[in-house]
């Protein structure tokens, strides 16, 4: 009797610990799974999502049993990526297809995050339709490419035609100097509640760099990264310079209030709200930013056309060819844990294809459709395309968000006047050394 | 005896058996994530990048970064304000004062009053923080509440940024040290009182001499449950500032989220949250320290 106690007890501790261990093995997905591929993107974009829609309807006609879900990752600028990336980390949650930002493709890429397409494009015959310059933005270090480029884009100054009518300005307006900027910025601050609106603060991270500083640093004479001898430029008097415009907008009252301007929700209530209203004099932002405006946007417009238009930030003493502007763009990338590899390629042919990749007003990537007319009638789009002459890449390695959210952090700080320029340079620079390491810096 | 004593072993095997899956299942879900932390936080792991392949070990690196770094010293310093002033201060007295004052009042007043506080507390701290986002921005209901008498709006956020978390947190988590405090003042037998009464001790000496030793426990109990949640204090900070403006409430969780997930620097969050797990632990060893000698 008193042995089968024991045997009893033992009994329950072996069950109820095989059961745990039961616990932790996930089951895969059965097989009609294999029927469908799943895209994530970046939300709210309803252009995507649109274009999504059309590019899943071509493509389950023509493949039978196929289906196409389109996810959306609810998410700002600043956690998209993070949130993509932990999906793509495990076997079970990895999608078939990722909105990846050229950004941060590099990165994702010498992670063994992404799956090299090199083979794939080159056997493509679309692939030759694509600016050579945007291909060569969704390479990985290592030389392969892993994304298909699905828009590009430019940053310039929008500005409200009809307020700067009223206070006596040009237009069009054609700044030639930074100086030429915050002149017009001063002479409409009492019309507007939003002078001049540019993103600085962490939380729209990459969006403060690239829309706002590199925008500023790269119409300098300095750098931010030595491509011959590869190391990243502290302390250069075009950063100072940077700074200093950023700090003199935020003195003189030229930005937004900061109580809601350094938040993530800002560029929202810029673009869909204050923007329609009237309420913003310059806006220096992307030129996706019309598409919020267009009848499928989050903020239909129809009467911006009058209202609103679009000029080339300039250089700050009009140096260079007297414009600057910084391009990025988007693609479709392949995580290497995804379950349909070859699914997920066919699709993204079918919705890269000259018919139906249509981004909403995102400039595109292929020549092909830039020479349709239907694409040259998009407002301004012929103007926005010429920025391209004269762009830059950023110098997304390894160590670019660990450098791109020490400027986000200079920004903020100099933005809420928490640092002088002067401080707020020096603090990036100890920053940075201590980030990447002082082998890669020099100043 | 010595049937006794072989009852007694069986017994242990037995209660050593029983206790076996609640074991293992604090080793794997507790203490696993722990020492995980513990190997991470010497390591260079990264979310992207190449070090998200190739994770090396690295030594004190990360710690020897982290001491290095200002941000780090200032959000130390933001932590133990805000753990100071809307834990160990704020919720601790408020709770206690409200429990007090509660204490033999007629029951539909206690109710009322208690309902009303335990609504902060039962509001997921997600919606705290957007009710108070609200209530404290340029035109919200406390500028426009001030504007009767005059007051120019002010940007509470942006000017008081760590007073403000730090009255948002005192009146979120209020309520849990005043049901604590509840329950130990109620325990508090009515004889001691009536005698001190009849001794002649006045209301203060009451408080000093009397309940307070008496509660001490639970104070101390109290002490370590709000301290440990406060120093973990993420989703209101995050929601109402998100670290800012500036890094004027950056405190370690926000820190640690921002090297983690927007550096993509996996190993030097760790390193960073092993440092708050210590605090932690410490300041909970202290607690548990005074009360015993005193």
């Amino acid at each position: 009797m008193k042995f089968s106690k024991k045997f009893l007890i033992l009994l329950t501790v072996l069950i109820s610990t095989i059961s745990l261990v039961a616990c932790s093995g996930g089951e895969k997905d059965d097989a009609s799974s294999d029927k469908t591929i799943e895209v994530v993107y970046k939300s709210p974009d309803d252009s995507f999502k649109a274009w999504m829609e059309e590019a899943k309807k071509d493509f389950e006609e023509s493949n039978e049993g196929i289906n196409v879900k389109i996810t959306p990752i609810d998410s700002n600028e600043g956690n998209y990526p993070n949130k993509t990336i932990l999906m793509m980390k495990s076997d079970d949650t990895a999608p078939d297809i990722v909105m990846e930002d050229s950004e941060g493709l590099k990165a994702d890429a010498a992670a063994g995050y992404l799956e090299p397409i090199t083979s794939k494009v080159e056997n493509w015959e679309d692939w030759k339709h694509f600016y050579d310059p945007v291909k060569n933005g969704v390479k990985g270090e290592d030389g392969k490419t892993y994304g298909v480029p699905i828009s590009t884009d430019v940053r310039g100054l929008w500005y409200n035609k009809t307020v700067f009518k009223e206070a006596g300005l040009d237009v069009p307006w054609n700044p030639k100097t930074w100086d030429d900027v915050l002149e017009a910025a001063k002479t409409i601050k009492d019309d507007v509640k939003v002078p001049i609106w540019m993103n600085s603060g962490k939380a729209m991270g990459e969006g403060t760099t690239m829309q706002t500083f590199l925008m500023l640093l790269y119409g300098t004479d300095s750098k931010l990264y030595n491509d011959e001898t590869g190391k990243w430029v502290l302390g250069s008097e075009g950063f100072l310079d940077s700074l200093e415009f950023i700090d003199e907008v935020h003195s003189n009252d030229l930005g937004p209030s900061l109580s809601w301007g350094i938040t993530g929700q800002a560029g929202a209530k810029i673009s869909t709200e204050l923007m329609p209203k009237g309420e913003v004099g310059i806006a220096l932002d992307g030129n996706w930013m019309s598409g919020n405006w267009l009848e499928s946007g989050n903020s239909p417009w129809p009467e911006w056309k009058e209202n609103i238009d679009i000029t080339a930030m300039p250089t700050q003493n009009g140096q260079a060819n007297g414009k600057v502007t910084v391009s990025g763009g988007w693609t479709l990338a392949i995580p290497s844990k995804a379950d349909n590899k070859d699914l997920a390629w066919e699709f993204i042919k079918t919705a890269t294809s000259k018919e139906n990749l249509r981004y909403g007003t995102a400039l595109t990537p292929r020549k092909d459709i830039a020479e349709l007319e239907d694409y040259q009638q998009l407002t301004y789009q012929q103007k926005i395309t010429d920025f391209l002459d004269f762009t830059h890449y950023r110098p997304t390695y390894d160590s670019y968000p660990l450098v791109s959210s020490n400027i986000q952090k200079a920004v903020e700080a100099v933005t809420t006047d928490t640092l002088s320029p002067k401080e707020a340079m020096e603090q990036f620079k100890e920053d940075v050394k201590r980030d990447v390491g002082e082998e890669k810096v020099e100043e | 005896m010595s049937k006794k004593k072989s009852l007694n072993g069986n017994m242990y095997l037995k209660t050593f058996l029983f206790g076996l899956p609640s074991i293992i299942l604090l080793l794997l879900f507790v203490l696993g994530p722990i020492i995980m932390t513990f190997y991470y936080s010497f390591t260079n792991m990264a979310l992207t990048g190449a070090a998200a392949s190739n994770t090396q070990f690295v030594g004190f690196d990360n710690f020897v970064r982290m001491f290095q770094d200002p941000s780090f010293k200032t959000s130390v310093l933001n932590t133990i304000i805000f753990l100071i002033a809307s834990a160990v201060i704020g919720q601790q007295i408020v709770g206690f004062l409200v429990a007090y004052l509660m204490k033999q009042k007629a029951r539909p007043f206690r109710r009322i009053i208690g309902i009303l506080i335990l609504a902060g507390w039962i509001t997921p701290e997600i919606v705290v923080a957007f009710v108070w986002f609200a209530y404290l921005s340029d035109q919200g209901t406390l500028n426009i509440m001030l504007g009767f008498f005059g007051v120019e709006p002010i940007a509470w956020l942006l000017n008081f940024p760590l007073i403000s978390v730090i009255f948002v947190n005192i009146w979120h988590g209020a309520a849990f040290s005043m049901l604590m405090y509840q329950a130990a003042l109620d325990d508090i037998p009515q004889e001691v009182e009536e005698a001190s009464r009849i001794d002649g001790a006045n209301a203060w000496q009451r408080l000093w001499r009397i309940t307070l030793p008496i509660i001490k426990g639970s104070a101390v109990t109290n002490m370590v449950l709000v301290t440990l949640q406060t120093l973990g204090v993420f989703t209101l900070i995050y929601a109402l500032t998100g670290g800012g403006p500036g890094e004027k409430t950056t405190t370690l969780p926000i820190f640690m989220y921002d090297q983690a997930f927007v550096n993509y620097q996996l190993g030097y969050g760790t390193a960073i949250s092993l440092v708050l797990l210590l605090i932690g632990i410490t300041l909970s060893l202290i607690y548990i320290r005074f009360l015993k000698t005193e």
